[in-house]
């Protein structure tokens, strides 16, 4: 810059004139000297601004952080510095029906992501505490020293009491497959507890979609929208929390579709929306109740897809609330075959396609049955007994009858008429969909709305159509990639629900009362036990009791005795408790509801003996390990990712080598595992008996297992490898992807939608594929993803945009999966001169991981909205009805009168980016606690001034945001909001862990069923980790007396 | 409206219906051009404001209105987040803490979501992202003694040259819509220079590429086939900020005339504030788009406003 000044200034001089002269000489053209000169000076400036942003090379990645969106973008790059990141807008690549679609995708949290690669919150070395837990006192340790001080401790504790006490963390798998995966298989060899779940922990997972339709969750992608002309954004804040997909909405608004959200706040949604209903928190059950009973009240329900799909016409005894099963009925009928009132025969016939009948089909045409959707008859059972039997639908009417709009209005906030509107346009409007969001789901009785939702599509055939459905994207919890569970060792036992696991050892730590689960069910059906060790004392301590009178007792009772029976898996069980924990991934502690007890684990190196965390960033769990191991960024490794949004394979890419002394997760679980067999080879051979595999663990042998030394699980690598065929992410992928049938195309659908692949593709599975060279398939493939998305082959040889539950409809087949198509597959390649032969699932949602019932058929075959389950039938939740949000106490007692809500609001995915200095900056630098005009007005609240939320579990202090936006009876803090940039305390002070019995169960509750409608899997079904209900007070901070802030 | 805009070089346009204030914009401009730059900590040459509200700099509009120089006060503080306290707590607080200190008490989006109202009912807000609108008639250019200031023939990009620049701030005074911004240790300014090197090249700006709400909208005005000439010219939709500056700026707006109306039926936003904004044509605007709406993508505006416009050569 500054020679480039004295240059001219030189030329000037040399020129022997002065700057006066300079400017006032005019030369021929009547111009002055300057103007001739200026053009080559401002030339020099634009080189300078254009060397700004040069660049060596622009490598393609993925953003991996679990917003859901999973956006590709390019990262440029000079010397080994990324210098920038733009969005690489190259859906279209392989995908010629998504030309004007999916581009550009990305967002602020992905551009800003550069910080956390170069920036000084970047862990860069493996960290060994040195002060107390949670001090962030650390010291630098070179990588052996971390590994083998952490391979000791776990021998150490599975030397004394087994590998159980040693638990493993790490959510989602999908924003980056084997990254995870390597984790778990390291879990699996050492016979650890884990991996935990996190899809119901966090309550993501919509508890609605596993009891209505037998499946984890369904959705369609996001350019299906374009195809509603009514979208309810229900609890759903689009337009910060799926920020790539929102103009999918605006769109579609300017195409002439109607657009309504429903919310309690005013945001940046409400304002892309035709209306905008402000709801009262935790009321929206309520809507959705009236509008089903004005929808039924006035007809304008249809009777043929309602009669077909869902159970409303399935027959339910008045005596025992139970469906009328043939085991009423016959002396050695079955319980799981169910049944309609027909109306040509007018007598009740079983149900085809139901649980225990052979017809895979709902078809009922076929069988002349033409079921009655209302009634009420009297039968006799096999005894000789009478008793009357009524439709669903006829219960239904019943228990809606006084859901009228004006007592929505009263509970709700909405006013009567809008939501007879609204209903109206719902029944009206085609086709119709609601997209839910956590607003909605993160509330206690979040199975009730997900039910109600669906059960106002489902009555107005607004399922399994292009444009309609009930759609729900809370995460990448969809593993598209069924191969993960074989690499990653997913088994049945191991994995758990983290919400009953942290309930139990870390919140009411009933591993205090020195007893197993059955004792402790025991003492409390005899009275002996009518309060558990915590998370409370004194009047406060939780209660349990076998008498349904008492309500939160009995809740607690039904909750332990679901874990005695193993309906839902726990690990280790009482009187033990957890003494490890290996974080990667995630941010356990931060997120934990019941923190103020999960907190008081990690800071006691007594309860909880070892911390590890895998991560770039020192997170608020990292500050409370004992060992920080480095992680690489997700520009620093090459790994998988998919997304349930959108159908496209996308990698991560190693754009520049790992910083300093980081690795890719993959690795440093690859040489934990050495370690640790190397360390039991040291203590001559660690063996362990495990007795819930019923084998015996030989920790010397664990790392040839892990990197397929043998070569019998991934043997295409057997040649090239150095020690073993699973020893880089590459050779996993390979053996991931090919494991998955989500990746082969349908063998039908390949002739008839070929021209939907690229020649690229096509060139793979004709030339490859069909001839037999699977490995040289999916090698090809990969190399193809590497540089551009690939939609999976599976869903680019069926209609796009994907919808789910249209096979269902189109072929009237069990939900979810056509009963025994759901096991069906056809021959794609066949080829007896090699050996080869390969069979995919004849259904498309066969093909991925997602489907619970193995029979793949709910109780009824339908949809179902009544369940006949005990726990269900006890707690009056049969149908979905409404019932008001829980509340919890003031340390006096008295009911706190504030919701506190968790929102996913647009600076962070979860925590990550709450601690990053560029976004904060875009906010108020740390955490604020958002809260109403009329809240803060009345407790003297100004914008900005400290406060102090609290309630009886504990209290946490930040500045207040004051804004007319937020609902008054609300205060919200952003999820995730790093304890770390609270000025005390944090968000999950203040939150209980209430888990939900009906959530527990399994389904049927009657002795060997064929299937399980409802079971735990994992991450397909369990106990959610809801927050939404949490009630608190808030004042300004010092009103008590308390030192003032400042 | 025909006089109020240059009639060749580059224009964009943002649809402040479409925005969604996620500022991947203002965060990618960041990253690329003022990260790196001492003394540019602060020069967020385009930020998303929420109106309404203060802006940034704060209270520019008020300011400009009467003359007022912006103060060090109305940008964003210094700020250093300790994370070595995470490492190295040097207080025995558990957990350590990573705020700045003393904390801020003003930022570049401090009122993000707040806007105006009383409750849900009522409350509103839209999303205006702001930069340097190279104006054709520039006053910074104008003002400017030593053309270290200058517009291009080319395309009418506004540029800065840190090597004529003398420090005189008369630039940073005479912006009525305050986006030059100070660098006080080069003693220059510092403001949005379109990307320069990108569009000379027939390439766009990182923040129209930015923007994954399509809200952004780029093109030169003498071709009649692009986005920008049917959102500008062909519907006059896009209309310029403060028309009464009488600068003739590039950048131009789709107003935010869709928000959703208040239970009783009445519109939600305040028509006075949006006039104020952008003159009268706001309401020739709305009826434009609420026409055009019902044809849906029979309508060339709304295959423009629904369709992905950076994809090169595209026409409509």
């Amino acid at each position: 810059m500054d020679w480039a000044r004295r240059d001219f200034l030189k030329l000037v001089a040399a020129g022997a004139a002065s700057a006066a002269l300079v400017s006032s000489v005019e030369l021929r053209g009547g111009k002055p000297l300057y103007k001739y000169l200026e053009p080559i000076v401002h030339k020099r400036a634009e080189e300078m601004y254009a060397g700004r942003i040069a660049y060596d090379r622009a490598v393609r990645s993925t953003c991996s952080g679990n917003c859901t969106q999973a956006c590709g973008w390019n990262a440029y790059v000079r010397g080994n510095t990324i210098i920038g990141l733009a969005q690489a807008a190259d859906y279209d690549t392989h995908d010629p029906l998504a030309k004007d679609v999916y581009n550009p995708r990305g967002c602020m949290r992905g551009a800003s992501y550069v910080r956390y690669i170069h920036g000084s919150m970047r862990v860069r070395h493996p960290y060994k505490r040195v002060g107390k837990r949670g001090e962030g006192k650390f010291k630098r340790v070179t990588w052996e020293e971390a590994l083998k001080d952490i391979s000791s401790k776990f021998l150490d504790i599975i030397q004394e009491d087994g590998a159980e006490s040693i638990v493993f963390f790490c959510p989602i798998p999908a924003y980056s497959y084997t990254s995870a995966s390597a984790g778990y298989r390291l879990a699996n060899l050492l016979g650890a507890s884990g991996p935990l779940s996190f899809y119901d922990w966090y309550c993501d997972l919509p508890p609605g979609e596993p009891i209505t339709w037998g499946t984890q969750t369904e959705e369609c992608e996001e350019w299906d929208w374009t195809n509603a002309r009514l979208i309810i954004l229900w609890g759903a804040n689009l337009a910060e929390s799926r920020i790539a997909a929102a103009h999918f909405i605006t769109e579609a608004r300017y195409r002439g579709a109607k657009v309504v959200y429903i919310g309690t706040d005013f945001t940046a949604t409400a304002k892309m929306a035709d209306k905008f209903l402000s709801v009262k928190p935790g009321t929206d059950a309520a809507l959705a109740n009236a509008m089903i009973r004005h929808i039924i009240e006035n007809g304008l329900y249809d009777e043929e897809f309602t009669k077909l799909y869902t159970d409303l016409p399935f027959l339910v005894r008045t005596d025992n609330k139970k469906f009328l099963r043939e085991s009423d009925l016959v002396e050695g009928g079955s319980p799981f075959k169910l049944h309609v009132w027909d109306r040509n025969s007018n007598t009740y016939v079983i149900a085809p396609g139901c649980l225990g009948d052979e017809r895979e089909t709902l078809d009922l045409a076929r069988y002349g049955i033409d079921p009655e959707l209302e009634g009420e008859w009297e039968v006799t059972l096999k005894d000789g007994s009478k008793v009357r039997v009524k439709t669903v639908f006829t219960l239904l009417r019943e228990r809606l009858k006084d859901k009228t709009p004006e007592w929505a209005e009263k509970i709700s906030g909405i006013s009567a008429d809008t939501i007879v509107r609204l209903a109206e346009d719902i029944a009206g409007i085609k086709p119709a969909m609601i997209i839910e969001g956590g607003g909605t789901n993160h509330w206690f009785n979040n199975e009730t709305n997900n039910r109600s939702m669906i059960l106002l599509l489902s009555l107005t055939g607004n399922i399994g159509k292009p444009g309609a459905g009930f759609h729900q994207y809370t995460g990448q919890y969809k593993v598209w990639l069924k191969g993960l569970g074989k690499h990653g060792r997913i088994m049945k036992k191991g994995p758990q629900n983290t919400t009953l696991f942290v309930w139990t050892h870390y919140y009411t730590e009933m591993w205090r009362l020195g007893k197993t689960l059955d004792e402790i069910v025991e003492d409390i059906e005899n009275g002996r036990l009518r309060e558990l060790p915590g998370p409370l004392s004194g009047k406060f301590q939780e209660p349990v009791s076998a008498d349904p009178k008492d309500e939160r007792g009995y809740r607690n009772y039904l909750l332990i005795k679901a874990l005695a029976k193993k309906w839902i898996p726990l690990y280790p069980k009482p009187p033990k408790r957890p003494r490890a924990m290996m974080i990667w991934r995630g941010n356990f502690l931060n997120q934990a509801k019941g923190g103020f007890k999960v907190k008081e684990w990690f800071g006691n190196p007594d309860l909880l003996e070892l911390v590890v965390v895998i991560d770039f960033r020192v997170n608020s769990t990292a500050v409370f390990a004992d060992y920080i191991l480095p992680a690489s960024t997700w520009y620093e490794k090459f790994d998988l990712e998919t997304t349930p949004m959108h159908p496209y394979l996308q990698t991560l890419s190693e754009v520049i080598p790992p910083l300093d002394e980081s690795k890719p997760d993959f690795h440093i679980f690859k040489e934990l595992t050495r370690n640790l067999s190397e360390e039991s080879r040291r203590r001559g051979g660690v063996v362990w008996y495990d007795p819930e595999y019923n084998i015996e663990r030989n920790y010397a042998r664990i790392y040839e297992e892990f990197i397929d030394a043998e070569g019998k699980e991934n043997p295409y690598f057997k040649d090239i490898c150095e020690e073993g065929c699973l020893e880089t992410p590459e050779m996993a992928a390979h053996y991931i992807l090919k494991n998955s049938s989500i990746i082969y195309p349908d063998p039908e659908g390949y002739e008839k939608y070929k021209h939907q692949l690229t020649p690229e593709v096509r060139f793979l599975i004709e030339k490859k594929l069909f001839n037999g060279d699977i490995d040289g398939y999916i090698e090809g493939l990969m190399e193809l993803a590497k540089e551009h998305p690939v939609p999976f082959p599976a869903a680019q040889t069926l209609p796009r945009p994907m919808t789910p539950w249209r096979e269902n409809v189109e072929m009237k087949i069990p939900w979810p999966a056509g009963g025994k198509m759901h096991y069906e597959t056809v021959t794609l390649v066949e080829k007896p001169e090699i050996g080869v032969k390969l069979e995919v699932p004849k259904l498309f949602i066969s093909k991925y991981l997602g489907v619970i019932p193995k029979g793949g058929k709910t109780l009824t075959g339908r949809q179902q909205f009544y369940v006949d389950h005990s726990y269900f039938i006890q707690l009056g939740e049969e149908i979905p009805i409404y019932r008001p949000p829980e509340y919890d106490p003031l340390p006096d007692g008295s009911p706190a009168p504030i919701k506190l809500h968790t929102p996913h609001e647009r600076w962070g995915t979860h925590s990550t980016f709450r601690d990053q200095d560029l976004l904060l900056r875009l906010q108020r630098y740390r955490a604020v606690v958002s809260m109403s005009k009329k809240d803060a007005e009345k407790r003297g609240i100004k914008d900005g001034d400290l406060v102090r939320v609290y309630n009886v579990y504990g209290e946490l202090v930040a500045p207040a945001r004051v804004a007319p936006t937020v609902k008054p009876g609300e205060v919200w803090i952003a999820n995730g909001a790093e304890m770390i940039t609270f000025v005390k305390g944090w968000y999950n002070s203040v939150t209980p862990i209430r888990p939900k019995p009906t959530q527990a169960i399994v389904y049927p509750e009657e002795p060997d069923p064929p299937f399980y409608h409802l079971r735990f899997g994992w991450n397909l079904w369990g106990v959610t980790g809801n927050e939404c209900d949490t009630s608190v007070e808030v004042e300004k901070y010092g009103a008590s007396g308390e030192r003032g802030g400042g | 409206m025909a006089n109020d805009i240059a009639e060749q070089g580059v224009v964009l346009v943002v649809d402040l219906n479409k925005c969604v204030g996620c500022q991947a914009c203002a965060v990618a401009c960041k990253v690329w051009w003022t990260s790196k730059e001492k003394g540019a900590e602060h020069a967020w040459w385009l930020i998303t404001e929420t109106r309404p509200g203060s802006g940034y700099p704060k209270n520019w509009i008020e300011k400009s209105r009467r003359g007022e120089r912006q103060s060090p006060e109305d940008y964003e503080p210094e700020n250093v987040f300790r994370y070595e306290n995470l490492i190295n707590n040097p207080t025995g607080e558990i957990p350590p803490k990573i705020t700045p200190d003393p904390a801020p008490s003003w930022g570049p989006n401090w009122e993000w979501d707040q806007g105006d109202g009383e409750t849900p009912e009522d409350a509103w807000f839209f999303y205006m992202p702001i930069q340097c609108m190279h104006c054709e008639d520039a006053p910074c250019e104008i003002s400017c003694p030593t053309h270290a200031i200058y517009r291009r023939e080319e395309d009418g990009v506004v540029m800065t040259d840190p090597q004529l620049c003398m420090s005189c701030q008369s630039c940073f005074e005479a912006c009525p819509y305050r986006r030059v911004f100070w660098n006080q240790y080069s003693g220059n300014p510092s403001k949005c220079i379109m990307c320069q090197p990108l569009v000379e090249k027939g390439d766009i700006p990182i923040c129209v590429k930015a923007c994954t709400a399509r809200a952004r909208f780029f093109g030169r005005l003498e071709d009649t086939g692009s986005s920008v000439y049917v959102l500008i010219k062909e519907y006059g939709v896009a209309i310029p900020l403060f028309p009464q500056f009488n600068t003739k700026p590039r950048i131009r707006y789709i107003p935010p005339v869709m928000l959703p109306p208040r239970p009783d039926g009445n519109p939600r936003y305040d028509g006075k504030y949006l006039e104020d904004l952008f003159g009268k044509d706001v309401w020739k605007v709305r009826d434009v788009l609420e026409s055009e709406r019902k044809r849906g993508s029979g309508s060339r505006l709304i295959r423009v406003l629904t369709g992905y416009t950076l994809e090169k050569n595209k026409r409509w």
